[in-house]
């Protein structure tokens, strides 16, 4: 640290005659940043002269309970700094980045030229697809979706199976690709199953009923469906599946941006979510490596009680909340819900399915319990084949009658569009 | 007239603020009145409520540490609710506040327990039992302000001793072979002293502040940091800056008031006073080194005089 010459020692001990030492309250004050501005200026004036009150304020400040060192408060400080904090963030945005774009080019890889050989087949979808893995599993985080994507082998097997859904839901995708953020959430398959579909993570403005409409079907095959997309009628004997996926699985494609890198990185940890071809649950603590069967019963149906409510007359766990819907709690049981949907968000899974089944876990899948939307006396009807939330609060339902329900509280109380 | 209107406008504000802060201060609890605590408020005020225009005062009311004042004011008054409640809350902080500063468990119990007699009001004055927490305002928090007055009391304690030291302990530490201090300091060249002041007129309070800390005090830069409220590494910076401008600055004076480039550097850097400062320090070094020390000062002195 540098000298001052000794004149400036002396003509700063010199000084300017000190008058009136300010009292306790103002020392106090100054010390906790809570003068004005100009009272601030006047004690440090007096400060600068007066060494029995720099004295005060040092001995004061040292006997602040729980003051840590300096060091340790510069170090706190140091982190504070607006820029630095940024830093950090940026520098976590893209190493996080750089380890799934080195995670993803470790995936196999199914090449574009095999997506697009397999769009312009007119090959059914066999059984033996179902066999057929793809790694792919596409994610992108529920905050930035609105454009559904599709896996590339997720594409050939949904194209295979019906090729023609599968080539209008890719005109579709593509067009929308054009005007639309990316962002779907997606599922990594099981390594047993069909790639599913992406869905929209983030609830867009409601889709007109005309593009909702979906078939239930009884055939293991597979098509990908996305909740965006306008699709025919199913052929009989194809079954839908809508595989919404909040913030899952894997590395996302390499053009995703940063902010959804980001996330993702935070989402490899969850549990992965899948369903089958039979419309079961499954779930993947390894990232898609062993997969798990979930199962869910369909406990009694709950009897209706009034204006956004829902009771179950005999298990409900919860009591009832005026303008809510009631939740019935139950545990995984041997009665399959053949699933149509599912997402999921770290250990909260909204999973929805045939007969209006709509269940809610918060706990990653080993409690359920089920929601029946209710709204002015009606009550959700048909199958749930999309379930959408953007955050824990706000979601959206669509069903196959088609029906879109939402809520903004979590689904204890919802409402029907 | 001046006095009227900040009385009015002071009168005016506590009347509109006094059921709001009453409420938030809990001051049924430890009981006070509406009417006590607006007396309160009042003389809060008229303390520390500036040129007294409303919207001043309405946020220097707003800004207190009414719960902590209703407290401290009803523990004054002598309400046992109050006390009780200061106590649990303070008692244990008073004392480890003491240990910090007197850094010696009798020392700190000592200094504790006066501030508590103080504090509880022991003293009488017209017969009447005069509490020190009837002079807490609530512009700083009650434990900082119970720190404060501790480091007060430790501060007068300390310069009380200092002045009570025994010849005894003096001739022990070898105070008797000092040699007095100068009755006048020697005349410095004139334009070296203005100059000098100038520049340290020019600094801002705060930087002034943080030269007399540094460098009369001996105080550390995390403790400036935080007297000020800065970061340790902000203080590192502006002492190197203070230290550099200031000599830049000198110079510059020196310089307008005729001195050469080199006078003017000579004279910053060979203080006569300095001299002197080495000489006797040199006198009293029992160590062998720089055997003509007085012989290459005096070569100095007649070259600066040259």
């Amino acid at each position: 640290m540098k000298n001052i010459p000794q004149i400036v020692h002396e003509r700063l001990k010199a000084g300017a005659a000190v008058s009136g030492h300010p009292d306790a309250n103002i020392l106090t004050a100054f010390g906790e940043c809570s003068l004005r501005e100009s009272e601030r200026v006047s004690v440090l004036a007096h400060l600068a002269a007066c060494t029995e009150c720099r004295e005060i304020i040092a001995l004061a400040l040292l006997a602040t309970e729980g003051t840590q060192p300096a060091s340790v408060a510069a170090r706190r400080a140091w982190f504070a700094w607006p820029a630095l904090r940024w830093g950090f963030a940026t520098a976590g945005v893209v190493v996080i980045a750089l380890g799934i774009v080195e995670f993803e080019r470790r995936q196999p890889v199914n090449s574009t030229a095999i997506v697009a050989k397999q769009i312009t087949s007119a090959q059914p979808m066999t059984a033996d697809l179902q066999n057929q893995t793809s790694s792919h599993a596409l994610s992108t985080l529920p905050s930035t979706a609105s454009q559904p994507e599709i896996a590339p082998s997720g594409a050939a097997l949904a194209k295979k199976a019906n090729p023609k859904l599968t080539e209008r839901e890719l005109r579709q995708q593509r067009t929308r690709k054009e005007s639309e953020p990316k962002g779907p959430a997606r599922l990594q398959p099981p390594s047993s199953e069909l790639m599913a579909s992406q869905q929209s993570a983030k609830a867009p403005a409601p889709v007109p009923a005309s593009s909702r409409v979906v078939a239930g079907a009884q055939s293991p095959s597979v098509n990908v469906q996305t909740s965006e997309t306008q699709v025919a009628q199913a052929p009989p004997g194809e079954q839908f599946l809508a595989y919404n996926s909040g913030p899952l699985s894997r590395a996302k494609p390499a053009n995703t941006s940063a902010a959804q890198t980001n996330a993702a990185d935070a989402i490899l940890a969850s549990p992965r979510w899948s369903i089958t071809a039979a419309g079961g649950l499954q779930r993947s603590f390894d990232q898609g490596k062993t997969w798990q069967d979930v199962r869910v019963s369909a406990s009694p149906t709950p009897a209706m009680a009034g204006n956004g409510m829902a009771m179950t007359s005999t298990v409900a766990k919860q009591q009832a909340v005026p303008g809510a819907a009631i939740e019935t709690s139950v545990k995984a049981a041997a009665t399959p819900v053949v699933f149509r949907a599912v997402t999921a968000a770290g250990n909260e899974i909204w999973a929805g399915g045939s007969s209006a089944s709509l269940f809610h876990s918060i706990d990653g899948g080993d409690h359920w319990t089920r929601v029946l939307p209710s709204s002015s006396g009606t009550v959700l009807t048909g199958d749930v084949v999309s379930v959408e939330f953007s955050d824990p609060q706000h979601g959206t339902v669509t069903t196959s009658t088609p029906e879109i329900w939402s809520t903004s509280d979590g689904g204890q109380s919802w409402q029907k569009q | 007239m001046k006095t009227t209107k900040t009385t009015s406008a002071v009168q005016s504000v506590v009347n509109e603020l006094t059921a709001e802060l009453y409420l938030k201060s809990g001051s049924e609890k430890l009981g006070l009145t509406p009417e006590g605590l607006a007396e309160i408020l009042s003389e809060v005020a008229e303390k520390h409520g500036g040129s007294g225009s409303e919207h001043e005062l309405r946020t220097l009311l707003l800004s207190l540490r009414i719960d902590e004042l209703a407290l401290a004011r009803a523990c004054a008054a002598g309400h046992n609710t109050a006390w009780e409640i200061f106590l649990t809350r303070f008692r244990e902080k008073l004392y480890r506040s003491a240990l910090r500063i007197a850094r010696e468990d009798s020392a700190a119990r000592e200094l504790a327990d006066t501030l508590y007699a103080d504090l509880y009001g022991t003293n009488l004055r017209g017969g009447q039992r005069v509490s020190k927490l009837a002079s807490y305002t609530g512009r700083g928090s009650l434990e900082g302000w119970l720190r404060t007055v501790l480091a007060q009391e430790y501060v007068n304690r300390y310069r009380r001793t200092k002045r009570l030291v025994s010849l005894e302990e003096e001739s022990e530490e070898g105070m008797h072979l000092v040699s007095p201090e100068r009755t006048a300091p020697l005349a410095a060249d004139a334009r070296l002293t203005q100059t000098t002041d100038e520049a340290l007129a020019g600094l801002p309070s705060e930087d002034r502040m943080i030269l007399t800390a540094y460098y009369l005090d001996g105080r550390t830069l995390a403790e400036i940091a935080r007297m000020v409220s800065v970061h340790e590494s902000t203080i590192s910076r502006k002492v190197d800056k203070l230290a550099k401008s200031l000599r830049k600055q000198i110079l510059a004076g020196l310089a307008r008031r005729g001195m050469s480039r080199r006078q003017a550097e000579e004279a910053l850097e060979t203080d006569v006073r300095d001299l002197q400062v080495d000489i006797r320090r040199s006198l009293t070094q029992d160590s062998a080194t720089g055997a003509f020390p007085g012989k290459r000062v005096k070569a100095r002195v007649r070259e600066g005089q040259g």
